[in-house]
């Protein structure tokens, strides 16, 4: 009640003000654009002072955060130096080397940087992280005593080192250097380098590009466009340069610019804000319900497209969610047109909704008017028109479910995935508030159809009749928007499914035992709303899927010379850039080895994954650098090797090799000439492979961001090349070895025009959904893109998934309507109901939860287990053949490479071998050459190998983001020692694995959910049981204080409860019978009373005219002169004898009456406005009335009503003497009327209030002192109560509750 | 005479049909090249509507430092308006348009001011034929 009369004295203090509040804030709109004119032109005229102050805080920025990164090194440095392990080892008093690697480890693992220590000779005895140049010299310095640091290039990073002493005893005994990566300088950019350098992330912070030049040599830029300095290191040495492009006149102006645009923005929500509270607050005038609906539709929709076009709240929120890569549609002119903008209006649309639901559940006898007079038939067209907008907005609703999957690259139904991304969730929300939506409104029409099929005049027996034409209805439009429709965009088992929800929900809302917004109902409500989203998202990923399969089938298809030709042409254009002519003019070794490797990751071959070459040839034909990628990629060199020879101006196009290990390659040379010098040549080599899908065959690790968007299908696709009914070749493991193009798919290609088609096949223990597409006519080569069916593991975790949202709904619901029954003051009290069921999950969903997290970590470690295992056997396996089959006969680096190559491609794995802590061999050369594997072996597989002694070790080891297992087994020679080392990284097999712990997840936690959803129906069922008696019990024992004593509580019960069930029923007739006996008594002494009263008034008057009477007959006697004076003197008065014995008789009769009341509908609002007008003519008597809107009719005796209410007035008027002010007020509440009549009177002293109503109580000196009893009687023959309110000398206010009938209250 | 006249129809025909195909193959080339056009005029002036219609139901979109995939055509439009409007184009034009293949492509480079510094790049647009009409399949910027 407070809380409504805050918010109503707000609106209303708005509303007052209204004008000036519209007017303060356009002038602060106008005040922005004004200072911001003026903040321009300020800028403008003082930009050269401007610019230097902002550069001098960026370049000041920029050393600062380089002073921190220092500062944080040379903390670790010196942490790792004052180590007792370190220390005690150094000092020869210990002897476990294994203590230092693991501090090592440790620290290099929890900080991300590199560690080494050295003894005092200088030499290395423990590491961990990437190795790097090592600057003996500063090693030197650091062993005389001194913290040295200094910047080094490496292949994919720059680093940060700092050598610190160790020092114990006074002395030095030895020195730790710890390495950060401060800049990336990889050329490539995905998951496995994912650090941003130092220079990126200034950039980003001061929105201007910063480049930092590590190194001696760099000097200062003097192009005028940058502030550029020299970067220093704490220690006071040279550590680069920094230059930082100086901001742009007009990039600053926008800046600031954008700065008042958010401003206003802001103030432009204001204004809205406050309209709509304006707006609001006129709309509850409206007369009409069906108006207010419309108008408040129409104004949520407004306030939703001038959120839009005034961009909020984007233009605060820089979210990802306003981030149209996730999402986006250009519905409704861009409400959707990323997930932020599609839940607004979701939150819109669901909004709109629940206030239809409240203003239908207001406006049924309004509803119930309209077409009142149409015939029957009109009646049901009617509703097969209603019938038709509901399946109409099913569609829509559908449509939207395809959008959100096709204008998207969300992943919905991943099987490898539980728990959703903030962006999923977001859009799983506003698809479950969509469809919640469209089940109010659908709901709200079904139940209107029903209305208006239902006859008033129809007896009981065709009570059913208005249902079956409903459900005939439902029935008939499912089928027919399925027949009628080319593109049904669901199934008609779902339209049936959403037909019979819509029935069931109109059942129970037209039974009125609950209403839309209910708890229970809307559980349903959400429960169904998720029911039937996730087989439509089921389904049109599934679309989706096949379409981006043809969409590969086309791109696999289609010419590639032309294209290759150009791949290649663009790619030899990346060996003509400065950086190359620099490395070609002043390069080292080490420069000149990563050169082909950096031309390949720039070139448009690596961004389209092709398998590939790249060769750099000085003038005189040295090979100075190379780097291949892919399949064959020996073959690929060689080819180089004859292009350059070539020395051709073209593209070269020819076939190597024969039969099915036949490749196409295409190839071409460029000179690089600078200042008319020829330089080198750039050789590319790219070769087209069917046996590869997406284009290429480029390992994950060296795939870039985008390609790895492209191949975003979590269905494993295949891809299989005919020529002829011959498998060419095939990426399908379990495709048979003499598998031929089955005879359905012969036929049909034989159909002329037929160039693909979808045919499904069994293939080993899978269903594969199978795309053939062939180029043209006349080859009679095709090929068939394979899908995999969705196993039981994928409908595992959908379900799974289903739950989750299920449960994350209801519990966000919850939590909302906590919120706001606090906010209302009306917390929401938990039942013992809910108490017993929260106590039956915890109990029984607890150890569930426990189990499934051991589980699952059980299943996880015997993964692990088994990983290791099976690398162990292949190590062992690799180990032997590598010896007798590479090693042999191998006498080259390249021979051992090739080698190496093929034994990898004929066991399926790849593995490198080392030699002492240094790689000598590998499957995979590339992946050290391009410094994505570091040639040193790792730390912590050293110490357990060659400290340790263990026979096989299984470290997790990491790429950027990237984890991965390696297994490391040691080789040992003739006397049993350690000659070095194999290891087997599971890097190309993460797939495998991830599908293997997308298993474990489907099957643990599937069987969990199904578990606890199976607990949760059986603990709510037994605490709806065991809580039902004592419910009604409650609501039994609520009634009887309420002063029912006939209530009875029917619920069965054993025990105690049935004990507590069968007292309450005696000791209720008990009570009801001491009542009678009470009543009765009470009566009796009332009438006894009552009797002495009147016997009393009556002789009170009599006694008087007795007295005249014989005083008339005396003088009559004594013929008295003025016999005419007293005789009209006696009459007079015998006269108002006989006129108060008369008032006493009819209060008498009134009070005594039985009613037998007349009932009629009747205003109460009218009522008092009659009775307060009887009083208004006196114009000492001021009344203020404040009456409710909307307030229903109720039944009662009009009559009885005013005279009550007159007599209420008549009191308040003379406590206050006959003038004053009084207040009438009414108001609907708690289920009924509320009607407050204040005066400002005497008041009442509280010994007194006890006493009003009771009869022949009364404080004045004439009267029965039955007005208020009389009232009291009146207002509890209507179910009502009576109180009042009174203060001494303050005045009095009676309180007088109607209740209302069940049906109008809401 | 009826001989004679049917002659020279057949000759006609026969004399036409080379050329009406030529046409209906230069008319071909001159659709495709007007779709380069539009796309071109669309990037020139950071106008997206230009040349969204052209889309095809599943567009590959890469683009430099940004987005990578495949985007149906809704999508694909907002993509390229928020990376145009992060964006000031300097300049943007095909340099080569292939006219062999079936399936045409543009190539060309582009200049962008972007957060104060100059991006220079490559791109490539390929169509396809789809429903009697050309429709943007690839569109690459790198």
């Amino acid at each position: 009640m407070l809380s409504r009369l805050r918010s109503a004295l707000v609106v209303e203090w708005l509303q007052r003000r209204s004008l000036r509040i519209v007017f303060f804030v356009l002038v602060l709109i106008g005040v922005s654009f004004l200072a911001e004119y003026l903040t321009l032109r300020y800028l403008e005229s003082t930009w050269e002072s401007v610019l230097e102050r902002t550069s001098n805080e960026q370049l000041l920025a920029v050393k600062t955060a380089s002073t921190g990164v220092q500062r944080r090194v040379r903390r670790i440095a010196a942490e790792v130096a004052r180590h007792p392990d370190v220390v005690q080892y150094l000092l020869g008093a210990s002897s476990d080397l294994s203590s230092i690697f693991d501090q090592a480890v440790k620290v290099s693992r929890n900080q991300d940087v590199g560690v080494e220590v050295f003894d005092r000779s200088g030499t290395m005895i423990a590491w961990h992280g990437r190795s790097g140049y090592v600057n003996s010299r500063e090693v030197q310095i650091a062993l005389q005593g001194a913290l040295t640091s200094y910047i080094a290039r490496g292949p994919i990073y720059s680093q940060l080192f700092v050598i610190s002493p160790i020092r114990a005893d006074g002395r030095i005994i030895g020195a730790v250097l710890v390495r950060q990566a401060v800049e990336v300088s990889y050329p490539l950019s995905n998951k496995f380098i994912s650090r941003a350098g130092l220079a990126e992330q200034l950039s980003e912070d001061l929105s201007v590009p910063v480049e930092i030049d590590f190194g001696e040599r760099a000097e200062p830029k003097k192009d005028g466009r940058y502030i550029s300095a020299e970067l220093n290191g704490i220690d006071g040495r040279k550590l680069g340069a920094v230059s930082i492009l100086k901001m742009s006149r007009s990039g600053y102006l926008e800046l600031v610019s954008t700065i008042f645009q958010k401003a206003r923005a802001f103030l432009y929500f204001l204004l809205l804000v406050f309209a709509c509270l304006v707006a609001a607050e006129k709309l509850r005038k409206a007369h009409s319900v069906l108006l207010e609906s419309v108008l408040v539709t129409a104004l949520i929709w407004s306030v939703r497209y001038l959120m839009l076009i005034c961009e909020i709240p984007s233009i605060f929120w820089a979210s990802s969610i306003f981030d149209p890569s996730h999402f986006a549609s250009k519905f409704g002119g861009g409400i959707a047109k990323s997930i932020g903008e599609m839940t607004i209006s979701a939150l819109a649309l669901l909004l709109n909704a629940l206030v239809v639901a409240s203003f239908s559940a207001r406006s049924s006898s309004e509803r119930g008017r309209l077409f009142e007079r149409h015939p029957y038939v009109l009646k049901v067209l009617y509703a097969a028109g209603a019938t038709t907008v509901i399946y109409l907005m099913l569609r829509a609703y559908a449509a939207t479910i395809r959008s959100a999957v096709f204008d998207s690259t969300l992943y919905f139904n991943d099987p490898r995935v539980i728990l959703p991304t903030f962006d999923l969730l977001m859009m799983v929300f506003n698809l479950i508030a969509i469809g919640v939506s469209f089940i109010i409104v659908a709901s709200i029409m079904a139940l209107w159809i029903v209305h208006l099929l239902t006859r008033k005049s129809a007896g009981s027996r065709m009570r059913w009749l208005p249902w079956l034409l409903v459900g005939s209805l439902f029935v008939v439009a499912s089928v027919l928007f399925g027949e009628l429709q080319e593109t049904p965009l669901m199934s008609t088992g779902i339209r049936l499914l959403v037909g019979a929800v819509l029935l069931y929900i109109t059942v129970r809302l037209n039974a009125g035992r609950a209403g839309l917004l209910s708890p229970k109902i809307a559980t349903v409500i959400f429960g169904v709303s998720i029911l039937v989203l996730y087989p439509l998202l089921d389904q049109f990923v599934h679309e989706r899927d096949r379409d981006r399969v043809e969409v590969f089938a086309r791109e696999l298809l289609r010419p590639v010379d032309t294209w290759l030709t150009f791949v290649v042409n663009e790619s030899l254009h990346t060996f003509a850039t400065d950086e190359t002519f620099s490395v070609l003019m002043n390069g080292d070794r080490e420069e000149f080895e990563r050169l082909a490797f950096t031309c390949w990751a720039q070139s448009s071959a690596a961004k389209q994954g092709y398998s590939c070459a790249f060769s750099v040839f000085a003038p005189n034909g040295e090979e100075l650098s190379r780097f291949a990628i892919g399949e064959q990629t020996s073959l690929m060199l060689q080819a180089a090797d004859s292009t350059w020879s070539k020395q051709s101006s073209t593209v070269d196009v020819r076939e190597l090799g024969s039969g099915a290990d036949a490749v196409k390659i295409y190839s071409g040379v460029i000179p690089i000439v600078a200042v008319d010098q020829v330089l080198g040549y750039g050789v590319v080599v790219v070769s087209l492979s069917q046996q590869s899908l997406f284009r290429g065959e480029t390992p994950t690790v060296f795939r870039t961001s985008s390609q790895e968007n492209l191949e975003n299908f979590y269905r494993p696709i295949t891809l299989t090349e005919f020529r002829g009914d011959t498998v060419i070749s095939s990426t399908n493991t379990e495709l048979p070895v003499y598998f031929v193009l089955p005879r359905k798919v012969h036929e049909r290609f034989s159909h002329p025009g037929v160039m693909s088609f979808w045919n499904s096949e069994h293939i080993g223990d899978n269903t594969y959904e199978v795309f053939y597409a062939r180029r043209s006519l006349m080859e009679n080569k095709a090929i068939a893109l394979g899908l995999e069916e969705a196993g039981l593991r994928w409908h595992l975790i959908g379900f799974v998934r289903l739950i989750l949202y299920y449960t994350l709904v209801l519990l966000l619901a919850a939590v909302v309507a906590m919120l706001v029954m606090w906010a209302r003051q009306k917390p929401y009290r938990l039942t013992f109901r809910d108490r017993l069921l929260g106590a039956l999950l915890a109990t029984a969903a607890v150890p569930v939860l426990v189990i499934a997290f051991y589980a699952r970590t059980f299943a996880s470690d015997r993964l692990t287990e088994n990983m290791s295992d099976r690398l162990a056997r292949e190590i062992e396996a690799i180990d032997e053949m590598y010896r007798f089959e590479v090693e042999a006969d191998s006498t080259s680096r390249e021979d051992i490479a090739l080698a190496a190559q093929r034994l990898a491609w004929r066991t399926k794995t790849d593995f490198n071998f080392y030699v002492g802590t240094t790689v000598s061999g590998s499957s995979r050369p590339e992946l050290f050459e391009s410094g994505i594997l570091d040639r040193r072996l790792s730390g912590s597989a050293y110490e357990n190998i060659f400290v340790r002694g263990k026979r096989f070790y299984l470290e997790k080891e990491s790429i950027g983001l990237y984890q991965y297992a390696v297994g490391y087994q040691p080789v040992l020679d003739e006397r049993g020692k350690i000659a070095g080392l194999i290891s087997v990284p599971t890097l190309y097999r993460q797939e495998e694995i991830d599908r293997e712990v997308a298993q474990i997840n489907a099957v643990l936690f599937g069987i969990s959910a199904i578990i606890f959803v199976m607990i949760a129906v059986i603990a709510t069922t037994f605490a709806n049981r065991i809580a039902a008696p004592i419910h009604e019990l409650t609501k039994a024992t609520k009634r009887l204080s309420l002063g029912d004593l006939d209530v009875r509580v029917h619920a069965r019960a054993e025990g105690e409860i049935g004990e507590l069930i069968r007292s309450f029923a005696t000791m209720t007739k008990d009570l009801k019978r001491s009542r009678e006996n009470l009543v009765q008594y009470e009566r009796e002494l009332a009438w006894k009373e009552m009797a002495k009263q009147v016997a009393h008034e009556i002789k009170n008057p009599l006694t008087p005219m007795k007295l005249a009477l014989q005083h008339l007959r005396q003088t009559y006697k004594d013929k008295v002169e003025n016999f005419d004076e007293i005789f009209e003197e006696v009459s007079q008065m015998v006269i108002r004898q006989v006129d108060a014995l008369s008032r006493i008789a009819s209060e008498f009769s009134s009070f005594a009456r039985m009613p037998s009341a007349r009932l009629e509908k009747c205003s109460l609002n009218d009522v008092l406005r009659e009775a307060v007008y009887l009083f208004e003519q006196d114009t000492r008597v001021k009344f203020a009335t404040h009456f409710g809107q909307h307030i229903p009719p109720i039944m009662a005796d009009r009559e009885e009503l005013r005279r009550a209410f007159i007599n209420i007035i008549r009191n308040g008027i003379q406590a206050m003497n006959g003038e004053g002010r009084m207040i009438v007020t009414t108001e609907q509440q708690n289920g009924g009327v509320e009607i407050r009549i204040r005066d400002f009177g005497v008041g009442i002293p509280d010994e007194i209030k006890g006493k009003l109503f009771q009869p022949n109580f009364s404080t004045k000196t004439d009267g029965m002192g039955l007005g208020l009893a009389i009232v009291k009687k009146t207002v509890e023959d209507m179910q009502g109560s009576i109180t009042l309110e009174s203060v001494v000398n303050e005045g009095t206010t009676v309180i007088v509750h109607i209740p209302l009938p069940q049906v109008q209250h809401g | 005479m009826m001989v004679v006249m049917r002659f020279a129809l057949l000759c006609s025909i026969v004399l036409v049909l080379p050329f009406a195909s030529a046409s209906s193959q230069t008319e071909r080339q001159r659709d495709f090249r007007n779709v380069f056009e539009e796309i071109q005029q669309g990037f020139e002036t950071a106008t997206v509507s230009l040349f969204s219609s052209y889309f095809a139901t599943q567009v590959q979109v890469n683009l430099k430092g940004e987005e990578s995939g495949y985007f149906s055509s809704n999508h694909a439009y907002y993509i390229l308006e928020k990376y145009l409007k992060a964006r000031k184009v300097v300049s943007f034009e095909f340099t080569s348009v292939s006219e062999e293949a079936a399936v045409p492509y543009a190539t060309g480079s582009a200049v962008f001011n972007h957060k104060g510094g100059r991006e220079n790049a490559q791109v490539y647009v390929s169509l396809v034929q789809s429903e009697g009409r050309w429709q943007i399949a690839e569109i690459n910027i790198y």
